[in-house]
């Protein structure tokens, strides 16, 4: 579903109950009326009264579209590489060209079950593609190839935690579809500008809509479940922050007095209090920090109109995240109708059993759990090394050769620190991490001190791009050994004539003179102690 | 006064050495030829230029084939005269003053008239068939799935299949060894399934021979038929009898909805399939006054004639909220119910045979009013395509001096059956 | 349905929805023939529920690249482009 559409209106037969749940066997279709709630075009009261008899209850449900990373398209053989040129990626089938037809990408299609076993989602055993019909300017077709009641992944959910408490929230759905291309308004913004200019690079982009249940209670939960998707769809491969575009988030919003929760438990709505309900869809955001600033406001903005006994309008609002504000896009509330009917093109998919024969890495929160109990971290260190996938894949082939709390310490804070210091990823540590590895062996077999590791070596290798060895030697930090010390305090007692001459004559003191000469000679990191010993036994032989 | 069998005329040369060497081909013009118009008989689309050649174009230049020019067609595959093109009639070869029947007309008729030696159309409900039978040539509905789509204009996507036109049987089925086959760009095509025939071409097939053919003839595509077109039917029913072949009764209870569903579908696929024309890309433009509701509409409104409106129209009724149940979806009821019923029967017979048309070509002009009776028409050729199943029209005799084609109609992938037959009758 | 003609509004909402520009002769016109056509199309209502399984299944392709338009080819038909991009119009 595109960012400038409003959602909701798209049941086929007009729903008389809400169907908050469905069922999957293997041969009826999966049967959903894509309504959490009816569209009502009135707006409803909240008088005061109602208000002072219980307290606001917010209510919030999400649509994720998640732009999977693939190498192609989802229906042609174009790139998906990011690109500054308009229109470089196309083809007669992502252009919409008369004659062009549609073909499954295999990728997107094991991505969209690897994403379904990790969030526990049932894969029925047949699914199938829809189009949806609308016209758009980005829409090469003027219909988008989506899923609309077989959708790929069904009931699933994703456990998050907030505050110290655990919550799981239901995915209800999880389906595949094409992106639409990108628009410039030229001359004006969306609503004045005096045409358009359209890039068809991003038409048939692989998307993944993921909806959840009406489960979040606060703006906080929300963006605690979209940093834990964000980790678990980058654990899987399949997504990517960095990229533009690659998070596009819609929200519904209702506040609801808690005495009209028929079940008086705020986790259990029920479906006629969702129902008489007004709710708000908030489009247009980007990040999961995005979302709770948008829920936020939204959410105060509702509940003072509430408390002063105004209308809040049922509409579509647009986050402006620059001005931290909704605004109404009440324009644009039309009764859409969009006419789904089976795409013929693409014969339907049967991979139920793909669930078992495509392997998903460990994900982050077991890894956590895992990385306390294998390694002996606390929480705190053991979020940090799972932070990302190569993160922990570090951590992991270093605290295999090493103790698992120099690891720690090293991954997590030095190396850590460093890197976040820098606006560094360990990605850009690519091919190099194997000398990070060298530096914590330097260290754990004390050939050089920790300090310097930490603030001479590290800080080097990263800005100056140099190996440690080379670092080391040219620092002349290598903690020194014990011929090099032999070879200093034989130097010392050939060029120093006097001071030993000085020393056999009885002058006890001379000798602190000769450790000096050594300390210089082995740049100061050879041990004191040890060199008055080596000096005293080399002068009595 | 000229035929307007052509609505471009140019020549592209194949490979030199193939199967279709020393072979002219002309092509309708809703195949995609890249670098030449390709204007699907419509305004919306009269400065088109495809950047890419459909796979069909491909394989007929891979084969030598010579392609003279890009035909003449009702207006995006909609209709059953040619009539609705935007660039004007197509006269028919075999009978002056008649409709060649469509929406193929030109192709049937370039064939008919000597101007290439096979053709190329497309039948998304008999659009191959009634203008080979009209024309008195040989058309091919191939199994859906058998040839690739890749490059036509959509129509009706999940009814329609490309085939070729011949003055023989063997001819056709040549060309039909060319274009069919799987394609990775055609998810719908598929390899047929092996039998003991498979490694033979389809040309190797045209051997006439009919000895031991159980026909099927169900009773329902006789009824209320020109009498003229059911004496010349019976007639070459006798000469296939006389060569060894035999007959029977059938019947098809189903046939009776096929012409709605047909036209509920397609209707329904056509205004999605059509959707994408907004001037944005390409074709007619609305310009930039206005919004973008605004600029489509009008682009449309120019770009499109009558027919195609009205199709758009009541395929956008049909699936819209409140009426998809009613109209679509029982659609595709009588759809299923209609390929159990052609399975059924085929398991009885080899081939089912009925008139191509239940009436010789229409005069110019005469069916334009009343676009309810020229649906009818079909009747005797949506089915098939309804049952995704495969059919040849070969030319049968005369009625009045007007062509009428005998329709044979095969169990998916048996295109050799119907060449075996068909031959027996040129 | 009953057998009253469709009704212009009906005519105009679906030729809104299709994105078709209709004069006000044109939608009397469709309005009468539509009523034709759709009481035709009632006897679909006479058919009974047949279940329908799908002849393939499972058509994929590799992910790879493949051959793409060079962008004067994508272009080439537009009637309007501007530095690599097609003009549309605005969307207000």
């Amino acid at each position: 579903m595109a960012p400038h559409e409003s959602s909701f209106v798209t049941d086929i037969e007009p729903a008389t109950e809400h169907v908050a749940g469905v069922g999957i066997d293997g041969l009826a279709p999966y049967r959903r009326v894509v309504t959490f709630y009816p569209h009502q075009p009135e707006s409803r009261v909240m008088t005061a009264q109602t208000v002072q008899q219980g307290d606001l209850v917010t209510v919030i449900g999400l649509e994720v579209h998640v732009q999977l990373e693939t190498d192609t398209k989802i229906f042609c053989g174009c790139s998906t590489e990011q690109t500054d040129e308009p229109n470089e990626h196309v083809c007669p089938v992502c252009l919409g060209l008369p004659g062009a037809l549609p073909v499954l990408n295999e990728g997107a299609v094991e991505a969209a079950v690897k994403i379904g076993k990790a969030i526990d989602a049932e894969i029925p055993e047949e699914t199938r593609f829809h189009r949806k019909n609308y016209y758009y300017p980005d829409l090469p077709k003027n219909f988008q190839i989506t899923q609309y009641d077989e959708p790929i992944c069904a009931d699933g959910e994703l456990e998050v935690a907030v505050e110290g408490t655990r919550r799981t929230i239901t995915i209800e759905r999880a389906h595949l579809e094409e992106d639409p291309g990108s628009l410039q308004h030229v001359g004006g913004g969306i609503d004045t500008a005096d045409y358009t200019l359209v890039n068809y690079n991003r038409a048939g982009t692989p998307l993944m809509e993921i909806v959840t249940a009406p489960d979040f209670r606060s703006p906080s939960e929300v963006r605690a479940f979209l940093a834990e998707l964000e980790e678990v769809l980058e654990y899987l491969g399949v997504f990517d922050a960095e990229r533009d575009g690659s998070l596009r988030i819609d929200a519904n919003l209702s506040i609801i007095p808690e005495d009209e929760i028929e079940s008086g438990d705020i986790d259990d709505i029920g479906s006629s209090a969702l129902e008489t309900a007004n709710r708000t869809e908030v489009k247009n955001i980007s990040s999961h920090k995005g979302a709770q600033k948008a829920l936020a406001y939204e959410e105060t903005r509702q509940k003072n109109a509430i408390e002063r006994g105004r209308a809040v309008e049922q509409e579509t609002r647009h986050w402006d995240e620059s001005r931290g504000i909704t605004v109404s896009m009440r324009s644009k509330e039309e009764e859409k109708d969009y006419r789904y009917f089976e795409e013929a093109d693409l014969p339907p998919l049967r991979v139920a059993d793909w669930k078992d024969e495509i392997s998903i890495p460990e994900l982050p929160s077991a890894r956590r759990e895992r990385f306390q109990a294998e390694y002996g971290l606390d929480e705190e260190s053991a979020s940090k090394l799972t932070s990302t996938k190569q993160v922990a894949d570090f951590y992991e082939t270093v605290a295999a050769e090493f103790d698992p709390d120099l690891a720690a310490t090293w991954v997590a804070d030095n190396l850590l620190g460093e890197l976040n210091y820098r606006d560094m990823e360990i990605t850009d540590l690519e091919g190099r991490l194997n000398e990070v590895t060298r530096l914590v062996e330097l260290v754990a077999t004390d050939e050089i001190t920790a300090k310097n590791a930490r603030e001479t070596v590290l800080r080097s290798m990263l800005d100056d791009e140099r190996t440690p060895e080379e670092i080391v030697d040219a620092e002349g930090l290598g903690k020194t050994g014990e011929d090099e010390v032999q070879q200093a305090v034989v130097e010392a007692i050939d060029e120093n004539p006097d001071a030993v001459s000085d020393y056999e004559s009885g002058d006890d003191g001379a000798i602190n003179f000769l450790v000096g000469q050594v300390m210089q000679k082995t740049g100061g990191s050879a041990d004191p102690g040890d060199v008055n010993q080596l000096l005293r036994a080399e002068l009595e032989a | 006064m000229s035929a307007n069998i052509f609505i471009t005329e140019e020549t592209i040369d194949g490979v030199e050495d193939g199967p279709l060497a020393d072979t002219t081909v002309a092509v309708k013009d809703n195949i995609s030829t890249e670098g030449i118009l390709t204007t699907c008989g419509s305004a919306m689309l009269d400065d088109y230029v495809p950047p890419y050649d459909a796979t069909v174009v491909s394989r007929l230049k891979d084969a030598g084939a010579t392609i003279v020019g890009k035909t003449n067609m009702d207006e995006f595959g909609m209709g059953t005269t040619t009539e609705t093109s935007a660039f004007g009639a197509t006269e028919n070869p075999a009978a002056p003053g008649h409709v060649p029947g469509g929406s193929s007309g030109g192709s049937a008729a370039a064939v008919a008239a000597g101007e290439a030696d096979v053709a190329l159309g497309s039948d998304t409900g008999g659009s191959i068939r009634c203008p080979a039978a009209f024309c008195g040539v040989v058309g091919i509905k191939p199994t859906y799935g058998l040839v690739s789509r890749y490059g036509l204009v959509a129509y009706g996507n999940s009814l329609e299949q490309i085939g070729p036109f011949a003055t023989s049987v063997e001819d056709a089925a040549a060309t039909l060894d060319v274009i069919a086959g799987p394609d990775d760009r055609d998810a719908t095509t598929r390899e047929p399934p092996a039998d003991g025939e498979s490694d033979s071409s389809y040309a190797d097939a045209a051997t006439g021979d009919v000895d031991g053919l159980s026909i099927g003839v169900p009773t329902e595509l006789l009824e209320g038929a020109d009498e003229g077109v059911v004496d010349t039917f019976w007639d070459a029913i006798d000469d296939l009898e006389s060569q060894g072949a035999s007959y029977h009764e059938v019947s098809l209870p189903s046939v009776e909805h096929a012409v709605e569903a047909y036209y509920v579908i397609a209707m329904s696929e056509a205004s999605s399939n059509l959707a994408r024309f907004d001037g944005v890309r390409y074709g007619e433009s609305g310009g930039y006054d206005g919004n973008w509701n605004e600029t489509f509409a009008t682009a449309r409104k120019e770009g499109f004639g009558d027919e195609v409106k009205r199709r758009i129209l009541l395929g956008t009724y049909a699936l819209s909220a409140g009426y998809h149940d009613k109209y679509y979806k029982k659609a595709q009821d009588a759809r299923a119910w209609v390929k159990q019923d052609f399975d059924g029967v085929l398991e009885e017979a080899d081939v089912l045979a009925s008139p191509t048309m239940p009436v010789p070509p229409f005069e110019r002009g005469e069916s334009l009013d009343d676009p309810l009776q020229m649906y009818l028409a079909d009747a005797n050729t949506v089915p098939v395509n309804l049952a995704d199943l495969p059919a040849i029209s070969v030319p049968a005799g005369e009625t009045d001096g007007l062509p009428v084609g005998l329709q044979l109609v095969g169990p998916a992938f048996g295109e050799r059956e119907l060449i075996r037959a068909g031959s027996a009758l040129s | 349905m009953s057998d009253d003609a469709v009704s212009p509004e009906e005519v105009r909402h679906v030729a809104e929805l299709a994105r078709v520009d209709l004069a006000d002769d044109e939608v009397d016109q469709f309005a009468r023939q539509f009523a034709d056509i759709l009481d035709y199309f009632e006897t679909l209502d006479e058919v009974p529920e047949v279940d329908r399984e799908a002849d393939l299944a499972n058509v994929m392709r590799p992910d790879e690249v493949r051959d793409t338009l060079e962008r004067e080819e994508a272009l080439q038909n537009a009637t309007k482009t501007e530095d690599g991009y097609f003009k549309g119009p605005n969307v207000s």
